[in-house]
């Protein structure tokens, strides 16, 4: 088994499940949408 | 067996709302209270959404509190003022109403304060006064009988300062009193503020001073009067913001050189560790080209940004700010711009959104559509990286007259970005006509010495978002390019680094033709796409390519020496240019959509800056070959 | 008593803002009320620049249209109890 190839492409899963799930959640508002401050564009 | 007691009375939560004027010290009270951290300044009254946090009072029960935006009067004349008073008499649709008002007022500024007072007492609000800022007023000596405001007004008048939790813990302790959670609320329907109260409740106000013996001016402006004929004077005062603007853009190079070097030092040692400890493969490119030389690249400049925010803050705590828009304002003004729009590029957190969401206090179209559009251009911290990344690798750190030339360059860039934003203002004013004079009516606040705690605390503040973003949306991306620029992978025999042969390189290649004439190769186009996310991750991304493109066997090579050596200086100016106008990341947009409504206005933004920026790159490029034959 | 607006008003010298002026509501919430001490501190040498205006004992940023919506009357008599302040 080729673990090395398993290990990257799961941390490649990873990075593309937290940058959808970044997008997603702000295009519902739900997170500042550039994280450059933390009062304004969140409904949190 | 034990036997809890269940504190029934508390399960509904008691909801407190602070209210008063800008200035005040209310935030700070409201971090006091939650124990949060919400970032002290506000004027240019950006905050549309309420802040919310928990407090217990002295016996341990909950109360919500509500930060409310400041505001001078229950007339409301911005959007965000409009907010506050509908949710302070319960008018709001989207928040309760609050069970009890803090209303906190400026010890050196009774009267105005006094005015709102008058104004809640008018219209039944249930509240309690904290009188902040106690300090300045003993602090020269004044008598302030507490107990004498508190019989004049009816209400239960509190001290505080922010120096001390003494005004916090005597609220914390009021705020037991069931008495005062059981009164009547105003009746919805009779309410409507109107504006011909101002004057009754200031005579109100001045009765009320008059009773309590406090009729005296509190507080000494003395000092910021001074300063001010400094500060404000047409001619010094653009010279002494203009030599602070320097002086900081130098320490910012000076004082950051050896806290880089010891983070160049542990990411090299990292890398190196990782390098001995991992057998050769994917996951090891993995962690050493992709996060660690990606992720290493921008955490490096950490140094600078906090020292360039560092003064940025004081001059936010110390009052200064109002006094730098104001001076240009007076350059601003005639473009039809308020000069509140400058805050937000003068902020610590100096971002377009801010300046973008504050143009929701402008009523006329066309101004707010200008102030809009240029926002991008003038603010924008997440260029730092790239702009000191570039600096440090192509600017010489030679002193010119006793100035470093990497500081005086990095300030050259921020000027040039007010003013590119100054001349599209002025081209559009041509072209669709001035809009109506954006008000201004802002308060100069006295001037005082910033704490060290609040400056601790804003520094942390941006260190941590600054991390965050590194740890989660850089990651991540820097993760995903690494996945594009070595799969798929080169076959045996090869010629030319393999990163050439992936999905990333071979984009970058085909791209590059078209980028050519500014002098850009294929790894800066592959680094521009994902910069499209998030500016610094621009940074990352180079850091990334350069690291899977090296053929030999150094690992953990900074990225700047790297481009250094493969880049002309023409290519570097060209980029660095570009940044200055180029089109602002996806975040600016949706928010640009958000305010504005629909795509016409960031598409045309994002076409628009593209091509200025290309333009401006093109002749730096020319520019830069033809005159030193680089 | 010359009466002028606060825009017109010579820099440092102490004004009465009259009983009627009609400026803009805001600039009442602001603490512009009619009968309180006002005066210039400061001009910009641009036409359409920002006054500094201190009304009472608080300080604010006005654009020129701003400060000419307030009608003063010049009161010489004021320097005297505002010296104090």
């Amino acid at each position: 088994m080729n673990y090395d190839l398993i290990a990257v492409l799961a941390l490649g899963a990873m990075a593309v499940a937290f940058v959808v799930r970044h997008y997603v959640r702000v295009s519902k508002g739900k997170a500042p949408v550039c994280g450059n401050c933390n009062n304004c564009a969140c409904d949190d | 067996m034990s036997e809890t007691k269940v504190d029934i009375s508390g399960l509904a939560q008691r909801r407190l709302a602070l209210l008063g004027n800008p200035n005040c010290g209310k935030t700070a009270l409201f971090n006091r209270l939650t124990g949060s951290q919400q970032k002290v300044a506000n004027y240019a009254g950006v905050t549309v959404e309420l802040k919310r946090g928990l407090m217990k009072t002295a016996t341990g029960r909950s109360v919500t509190v509500i930060d409310l935006p400041g505001t001078y009067s229950l007339n409301p004349s911005s959007q965000d003022e409009t907010v506050a008073c509908a949710m302070v008499l319960g008018q709001s649709l989207r928040e309760k109403a609050p069970d009890l008002t803090a209303v906190v007022i400026d010890a050196t500024r009774l009267r105005r304060g006094l005015r709102l007072v008058a104004a809640l007492k008018r219209l039944g609000v249930p509240m309690v006064v904290l009188v902040n800022m106690m300090d300045r007023v003993r602090s020269q000596g004044r008598e302030f009988d507490v107990a004498r405001l508190q019989a004049a007004l009816g209400v239960p008048v509190i001290e505080a300062t922010g120096i001390s939790t003494h005004g916090t813990d005597a609220l914390r302790q009021l705020l037991d009193q069931n008495g005062l959670w059981q009164q009547a609320r105003p009746d919805i329907a009779t309410v409507r503020p109107d504006t011909g109260t101002a004057r009754t409740d200031d005579a109100q106000a001045q009765t009320w001073l008059q009773a309590s013996a406090l009729d005296q001016p509190m507080g000494d402006h003395e000092w910021s009067r001074r300063l001010d004929g400094w500060l404000l004077q047409p001619v010094t005062g653009v010279l002494v913001l203009l030599v602070l603007l320097f002086l900081i853009f130098q320490a910012v190079f000076a004082w950051a050189a050896w806290p880089m070097g010891l983070i160049e030092g542990a990411t090299g040692w990292v890398s190196a560790s990782v390098d001995a400890l991992l057998p050769a493969g994917l996951l090891k490119s993995l962690l050493i080209d992709g996060v660690i030389a990606g992720l290493g690249g921008v955490v490096i400049f950490l140094p600078q940004i906090l020292i360039l925010f560092f003064f940025i803050l004081v001059m936010e705590e110390s009052g200064y700010l109002p006094r730098a828009a104001l001076l240009l304002d007076r350059l601003m003004g005639s473009l039809g711009l308020s000069g509140r729009a400058f805050i937000p590029l003068l902020s610590s957190f100096a971002c377009a959104i801010p300046g973008i969401m504050a143009a929701r206090t402008i009523s006329d179209r066309r101004t707010k559509w200008v102030t809009v559009f240029i926002a991008p251009l003038m603010t924008c911290s997440a260029r730092l990286p790239v702009y000191t990344l570039l600096i440090g690798a192509f600017i010489p750190a030679k002193t010119v007259y006793g100035m470093s030339l990497p500081g005086l360059v990095l300030f050259g860039l921020y000027v040039m970005g007010i003013v590119s934003a100054i001349a599209v203002a002025w081209v559009l004013k041509l072209w669709r006509g001035a809009g109506e004079p954006v008000q201004l009516m802002m308060e100069l606040p006295d001037y005082h010495l910033p704490r060290i705690k609040d400056l601790a605390i804003g520094l942390w503040q941006r260190a941590s978002i600054f991390l965050r973003n590194v740890g989660g949306i850089i990651l991540s991306l820097t993760v995903i390019l690494w996945f594009l620029s070595t799969f798929p992978q080169a076959p045996v025999g090869f010629t030319g680094s393999p990163i050439e042969y992936s999905f990333a390189g071979r984009i970058g290649q085909t791209l590059a033709g078209f980028f050519a004439p500014i002098g850009f190769n294929w790894q800066i186009v592959v680094a521009l796409i994902p910069g499209l996310a998030a500016r610094e991750v621009m940074v990352a991304a180079l850091g990334t390519v350069y690291a899977l493109s090296q053929t030999g066997d150094e690992v953990g090579a900074a990225l700047g020496p790297l481009i250094a050596q493969d880049w002309t200086l023409a290519t570097g100016l060209s980029l660095l240019i570009w940044f200055v106008f180029a089109p602002q990341c996806l975040a600016t947009l949706a928010v640009v959509r958000k305010e504005m409504g629909g795509w016409a206005m960031p598409v045309g933004m994002a076409v628009f800056l593209f091509g200025l920026a290309y333009a401006a790159s093109w002749v730096t490029y020319r520019l830069a070959l033809n005159l030193g034959g680089f | 008593m010359a009466s002028r607006n606060l825009n017109q008003a010579p820099v440092r010298q102490w004004h009465r803002i009259s009983a009627h002026s009609a400026h803009h509501p805001r600039l009442l919430e602001l603490g512009f009320l009619p009968l309180e001490n006002v005066r210039v501190l400061q001009r910009s040498w641009f036409k359409r620049g920002a006054l500094v205006v201190q009304v009472g004992d608080a300080v604010f940023g006005l654009r020129p249209d701003e400060a000419s919506q307030i009608e003063v009357h010049a009161h010489s008599e004021v320097l005297v109890d505002l010296a104090a302040a």
